[in-house]
């Protein structure tokens, strides 16, 4: 089913190369603050995550979408604000994503000239996604219902109960390239620990974008979503979404967005996953998985790295019991590994 | 004339100059809504249609189009033409998209004379309302 005839997407692609009603650009914008992996056939490698993006506010960069209350009434939108990328990304501000690059993704037309293709970064040291990218077209959309995915643990899988949160849980297996589009079940590289918002606010409007107009047109859609990772932490701080229409060069889909991964009402720390109520004591001090206040309980004896909830750690000797805060990250090269149980990737 | 639109659920039109969705029924009940008259159109939209159907595009429809024809609006606003509008036609795709222009007009303030919904082709149920001023 996932087939498609390459010579007739080649003679649209050839169209879609002399269009340039989508402007895109020939390559990323220099410096991209995204955790990326070479994994990716089609695109270039992308860049490693080096600065905190949401500590450089621009706060003159007008939001994508104000709500409808809000919304400019059938008026353009702003032309003079300074141009948002990954570099100057506002901090979040009520707006559940922020237009990036001037909404012109930095996908090319050829990569789509084999025809409908999905791929997928496989998970780093860390177990966190990389990019998925695809191209996007009926051939790939799902034929059956959804699959449980339950038994993928993203990296900073801590998940908790909010009685304010759409769903009640903080956190979703927010899909990358969305179930819709490529019908993808429990896949571990597609799949990260991302907000309810992130989910529903941020990224499905995009997906419906893209999957309606591949259903009606026939057509196909690049489609790329990075997550997008500080340093070593396991929790993403947001994805960079891109899409553009392929037989048409970009008229019908064509957009460079980030979607925050945040949750109104809640803080995350993004290092382990960790969240607690906004305005609480900036932990999860008597929680579920908080109760030792550490972000990890280590096995100094088996170097291995354990939640404070994980069964294994009551078993642990008390000699060999050592807490820690931090990011994991730094511990592998002293030779720790992820606990298989409550740190899977 | 009688305005038709489509609207996301937070009354969204537009995003970034492109249209948020589309829906092959949407299409079939805007030409059967205008009839044998045609449907005045933006050239933005004109893609929308097959080349034989009655539709007639103009930059300026919306002050071409007579006091019954019928105009599919997309990316305009409303408002600069609010006295000649005899009803409002709102296909709601009963989905979120993102959005950067939004529908000009309060219909809270109007009439809700007719509600329907139907199966879209993309999307599971389109609702169709038609407001009076």
């Amino acid at each position: 089913m996932k087939k498609l005839s390459a010579s007739i997407l080649s003679l649209f692609l050839a169209a879609a190369l002399l269009f340039t009603g989508c402007g895109v650009p020939a390559a990323r914008p220099g410096g991209t603050a995204v955790q990326g992996q070479s994994a990716l056939s089609a695109p270039e490698p992308l860049p490693e995550y080096s600065s905190g993006a949401e500590e450089d506010p621009v706060s003159s960069a007008a939001p994508a979408a104000p709500p409808a209350s809000q919304a400019p009434a059938a008026s353009e939108p702003e032309e003079s604000a300074p141009e948002t990328t990954l570099e100057n990304l506002p901090a979040y501000s009520g707006e559940p994503y922020a237009v990036l690059n001037g909404n012109e993704p930095s996908l090319s037309p050829a990569d789509a000239e084999n025809g409908a293709f999905e791929t997928y970064s496989p998970l780093d040291a860390l177990g966190r996604c990389g990019a998925a990218y695809a191209c996007v077209g009926q051939e790939l959309m799902p034929t059956e219902d959804r699959e449980s995915i339950g038994s993928v643990t993203p990296s900073g899988w801590v998940n908790r109960e909010y009685p304010f949160v759409d769903g009640g849980y903080l956190y979703n297996r927010c899909h990358l390239i969305g179930f819709q589009l490529t019908g993808e079940n429990a896949n571990e590289q597609n799949l990260i620990t991302g907000t309810r918002y992130l989910n529903v606010e941020g990224m499905l409007p995009f997906e419906n974008m893209v999957a309606d107009y591949v259903k009606e047109t026939g057509n196909h859609v690049l489609y790329r979503v990075t997550p997008v990772f500080r340093g070593d932490e396991l929790v993403a701080r947001g994805v960079w979404m891109e899409g553009l229409s392929v037989e048409d060069g970009g008229e019908g889909v064509c957009f460079s967005v980030y979607a925050y991964n945040v949750q109104p009402g809640v803080e995350i720390d993004y290092a382990t996953g960790e969240n607690w109520e906004e305005g609480a004591a900036g932990s999860a001090a008597g929680s579920e998985a908080g109760e030792t206040g550490a972000d990890y309980i280590l096995n100094t004896g088996s170097k291995k790295i354990h939640l404070p909830d994980c069964p294994s750690v009551d078993s642990i000797k008390e000699e060999n019991k050592e807490e820690y805060h931090g990011a994991p990250g730094d511990l592998l090269e002293e030779g720790y590994s992820f606990c298989g149980n409550c740190l899977a990737a | 004339m009688e305005i038709f639109l489509c609207l996301e659920d937070r009354g969204g039109m537009l995003f970034h100059g492109r249209r948020l969705s589309r829906d092959r029924a949407v299409t079939a009940d805007l030409l059967a809504a205008a009839g044998p008259a045609g449907l005045w159109v933006a050239p933005f939209s004109r893609g929308l249609f097959a080349p034989g159907d009655p539709v007639r595009a103009a930059e300026d429809f919306l002050l071409r189009a007579g006091e019954r024809d019928a105009c599919f609006v997309e990316d305009r606003p409303l408002l600069p033409h609010l006295a000649r509008i005899r009803a409002v036609t709102v296909y709601r795709w009963n989905r979120r998209y993102p959005f950067d222009r939004a529908l000009d007009l309060d219909l809270s303030q109007w009439r809700l004379a007719s509600v329907e919904e139907f199966p879209g082709y993309s999307h599971p149920i389109l609702t169709k309302e038609r407001y009076i001023p």
